[in-house]
């Protein structure tokens, strides 16, 4: 049921929004730390990851580079996508559609009211040891990513919409005047 | 590999997200946690993520993620050395933690003297390697260093006098530059709540002393 449901939302979902809550619990489970905003995709790779509490961060995807502007540490900082974003929530979802490929793919039932699946990397190196992806109905409502340092980020989407317009400029990086723009 | 002393200070206040603490409470404590967003730039190549540092008499454990929040990396250091471990399970190990990470990065990298530094930022009176070039801010708080090099730069939340810092920006000067923003602090629950740790003699002037007791360190 989820795997298809995975399928049916990779094949039929071109672009995506969504605002997001985030909590990352750490290995010892002794500290949460909690984050949300907003998130947007447009396949193939393009992605703007919008935190705006409890702090302002932007992350912006082209499907080349990933931009990181971060207004307290006052930079912005650019990467290759490859080794900086490869095994991330928003790669993985805006990623190609054969997560097959890289993933296998198993179910996992139902839990808190969601059909979950769970996709463990084929590769090693992949950052993650395995994420597990909710749905209600067809719409993507939650993801799991379990790393290999014990650490749990939980996602939980809402106000979720599929394929709507979003303009090119939001995949785009402009740094704000005066701010300088480091990395390759 | 738990690296916090036996009978680990289950008395850190778990979760509960202090906002900075002061920095007199930081100064009776030889033990912190930190959670920070750090960006590290270095020969015109960056990375940045979040930091997450648990500090201890006995040692220190760096748990580095990618800005969602996935670990990337985790350093050790203690007595016995430095060690690193990757996401994919490659290992890399030196005598300490400074000489870890030149190895690993390529340059030298002053995170073993971080907790130091922070220590002369908590310590009401400049630590003894204070520099002609250190300042104040205007409530009275470290604001810039100069240690071995390194310019190190505090800043604060608010004008609270005793309030520790909230980011730390460390230059080199034509060198690597690497920026922490600190979110939250933890700090184990007062010396009543018996904990079993180590007494390390703590002066509440001088925590300098505090901080260069760590065995491994450079420190004082």
């Amino acid at each position: 049921a989820a795997i298809e449901k995975l399928q049916r939302f990779l094949e039929s979902t071109q672009t995506m929004r969504a605002d997001f809550s985030q909590q990352l619990v750490s290995r010892d489970a002794r500290t949460r730390q909690q984050s949300s905003g907003v998130m947007m995709l447009s396949r193939p790779g393009k992605f703007r990851w919008q935190i705006d509490r409890p702090y302002q961060q932007l992350l912006v995807g082209d499907g080349e580079r990933v931009w990181i502007h971060d207004p307290e540490l006052r930079q912005v900082t650019v990467k290759r996508v490859g080794d900086a974003m490869g095994s991330t929530p928003a790669a993985l979802l805006a990623g190609d559609r054969a997560l097959e490929k890289r993933f296998i793919l198993t179910e996992a039932g139902e839990a808190d009211g969601l059909d979950w699946l769970e996709a463990t990397p084929r590769a090693a190196d992949s950052g993650f040891e395995r994420v597990r992806i909710g749905f209600a109905g067809n719409d993507l409502r939650a993801m799991q990513l379990f790393d290999n340092f014990g650490q749990t980020t939980t996602l939980r989407f809402s106000h979720f919409e599929r394929n709507p317009a979003l303009a090119p400029a939001l995949f785009r990086f402009t740094a704000p005047a005066g701010t300088d723009v480091i990395g390759e | 590999c738990s690296v916090l002393p036996t009978g680990s200070p289950s008395g850190l206040h778990s979760g509960s997200p202090t906002t900075a603490p002061a920095r007199s409470t930081l100064a009776m404590t030889s033990s912190f946690e930190l959670s920070a967003r750090f960006s590290l730039v270095a020969e015109g190549k960056s990375h940045s993520g979040r930091l997450s540092w648990q500090h201890s008499p006995s040692g220190d454990v760096w748990l580095l993620s990618s800005p969602f929040g996935q670990g990337v990396a985790e350093i050790v250091s203690d007595a016995s050395g430095a060690r690193l471990t990757t996401a994919s399970g490659q290992h890399e190990s030196d005598s300490d933690l400074d000489a870890l990470t030149r190895r690993v990065l390529g340059y030298a990298l002053p995170l073993g003297g971080l907790a130091d530094w922070l220590g002369d930022a908590t310590s009401p009176v400049l630590g003894a390697k204070s520099s002609a070039l250190d300042t104040r801010d205007a409530q009275g708080r470290p604001q810039h260093l100069v240690r071995d090099g390194w310019f190190i730069d505090f800043s604060y939340d608010g004008d609270d006098a005793q309030a520790a810092p909230s980011r730390v920006f460390i230059v080199r000067p034509g060198g690597p530059e690497l920026r922490l923003r600190i979110d939250e602090w933890r700090l184990p629950a007062p010396a009543a709540a018996g904990l079993s740790w180590v007494d390390v003699p703590v002066s509440p002037v001088d925590l300098r002393g505090v901080f260069a007791a760590r065995p491994g360190f450079g420190g004082a």
